[in-house]
Order: structure tokens, then C-alpha cells, then sequence
């Protein structure tokens, strides 16, 4: 199965990626685990999809003061391995 | 005013290492990466299962992490160092160890997910090199088997584990042949 067509776009800053999805037809694309099969049945049909993947530091779990900050870019696995 | 077209979705470039080889190719950015491997670097022992992440029949490894490689773009792969598994035998044709200790365990009978099973099995013996049985039954739930062969596939895992780590040898021995039994009226 594929997507229908779209245009994409790596985002290399959050700055860029924010500026990116001022398109009201935009996407953020990061594992891509629940958004691609969405795609494949054509259930979403974004025009652009913005990566940010290569946007470095988003994949962190830390203790902010008592409350758990999940970054957009970690995974289940590191979640289940995290201490 | 005449109606523009839509504009076709600009072709990306996609440079990636496979199996040690570099390779680069243009793509749209909706081609997916198992499609990437399989058509356009015609590197079929990655198979399509389900086509939506679950089956795990598709797996390879991207930067040695093992990921379902329908569910992601292939321009997303873009610089990334891939292995598939036609990466694992050597050259010569000499398994792998976890290949071998499939080979042994009867670890595949269709064998559409074993390189799936394989590539998650690496990973897994990468980040724990001596598992339990379960597990080797948790790392490989991500990867379905629709013959159920489970059983031989966690007894191939485990025997791997002990091939990498020296703890019994490569091949294994020949079990001592069982005298066939006598049939009656046997010539």
C-alpha cells in the first residue's frame, strides 16, 4: 500500500519545524508508526509532511521538578527501558 | 484564469549504505523503505507482511537498530547505515550464527518471517546477550509467525546466544544416529 502523494520536507531546527507547520495542510512525521498506516488507507492525506527526526535533542526522558518531559522524538523503547 | 496543476511532489535523493555497500537512488517521497530496498535495490529477502507495522516481517536493521522498515520513508532512511538480511551469511556462504542455529533448531517452515525473526533476534542478543526463555519470547513480539513455529524459533534464539558466545560451537554435533528401529518383515 501507499500514501497518496505528498511533499516532504526534513525539518534541521524546531524553529524550522514550527515555521513549517504554519501550512494548515502539514504533518509532523516522527516514528511515522500510527501517521504512515493512516496514510497507506488514505484515512490522512497531508500535503506536507515535516520530519523531525533529524532535529537533534528531542528524544529525551528526563525529571523536569516532579514531573515526567517526554521528548517528541523518544521511543516506546526507550521508554520501557528508561529507569 | 486557467487552473494550475497540482505539482508533482519534488524526487528526493536518497544516499544509504547496505550491507557495506553505498547506495543512491531518487525517490518519491511516499516510497517507503521496504519498497526502497526491494525494488530499487531489488534486496527481496525483506519481506512485506502485513504492510502496517505489526508482523515484523519486514525488519532490518537502520543505524543497528531493528525497525519495521514498511512504516517508514525511504527519504527518512537518508544517510543511515542498513542492514538486511542479506547482510548476515558471509560471502562464501558460511550462516550467520543465529542462521545456523535456525538452520539446526528448525526454527523456519514457510520461512516468510524468518528474516524478521532473525534481525529482531540480533538485536536482541546485541542488547542481552544471554536471555531467558521469556525473554526471547518478549523481544519477539513484535515479530509474527504464521506457521507458530515459536517454539523452534525461542529454541533457535537461545541456541544462537550460546553459538556467539563461545559456549557451544558453531555447527552442532551430530547427534549420536538413533539405530533405526527394526520393522517387522523388514527386508
Amino acid at each position: 500500500m501507499f500514501p497518496a502523494k505528498f511533499e516532504y520536507k526534513a525539518a534541521g531546527s524546531l524553529q524550522e519545524a514550527v515555521g513549517l507547520l504554519e501550512d494548515p495542510e502539514a504533518k509532523v512525521i516522527a516514528g511515522g508508526h500510527s501517521l504512515l498506516p493512516l496514510m497507506k488507507l488514505r484515512l490522512a492525506q497531508p500535503k506536507l509532511l515535516v520530519d523531525i527526526s533529524r532535529i537533534p535533542d528531542l528524544a529525551y526522558i528526563r525529571d523536569e521538578g516532579g514531573q515526567l518531559a517526554i521528548g517528541a522524538m523518544a521511543t516506546y523503547r526507550q521508554i520501557q527501558l528508561s529507569e | 484564469m486557467v487552473q494550475t496543476q497540482t505539482r508533482e511532489p519534488a524526487l528526493h535523493s536518497v544516499a544509504v549504505t547496505v550491507n557495506g555497500t553505498r547506495q543512491s537512488r531518487e525517490v518519491e517521497p511516499r516510497q517507503l523503505l521496504v519498497y526502497f530496498l526491494r525494488e530499487q535495490l531489488g534486496l527481496t529477502g525483506t519481506h512485506v507482511g502485513c504492510d502496517t507495522s505489526q508482523c515484523g516481517a519486514c525488519t532490518i536493521l537502520l543505524d543497528g537498530v531493528a525497525v519495521k522498515s514498511c512504516t517508514i520513508l525511504a527519504v527518512q532512511a537518508d544517510g543511515s547505515d542498513i542492514k538486511t538480511i542479506e547482510g548476515y551469511a558471509e560471502p562464501g556462504g558460511k550462516l550467520h550464527p543465529i542462521q545456523q542455529a535456525f538452520w539446526e533448531e528448525h526454527g523456519l517452515q514457510c520461512g516468510f518471517c524468518t528474516p524478521g525473526m532473525v534481525i529482531a533476534i540480533d538485536q536482541l542478543l546485541r542488547d542481552n546477550p544471554k536471555p531467558t526463555e521469556s525473554e526471547v519470547r518478549r523481544a519477539l513480539d513484535g515479530n509474527l509467525c504464521r506457521c507458530t513455529g515459536y517454539q523452534n524459533i525461542v529454541k533457535a534464539a537461545l541456541s544462537a546466544s550460546k553459538k556467539l558466545s563461545g559456549e557451544e560451537p558453531f555447527e552442532k554435533p551430530e547427534a549420536e544416529a538413533e539405530p533405526e528401529p527394526a520393522l517387522a518383515g523388514a527386508r
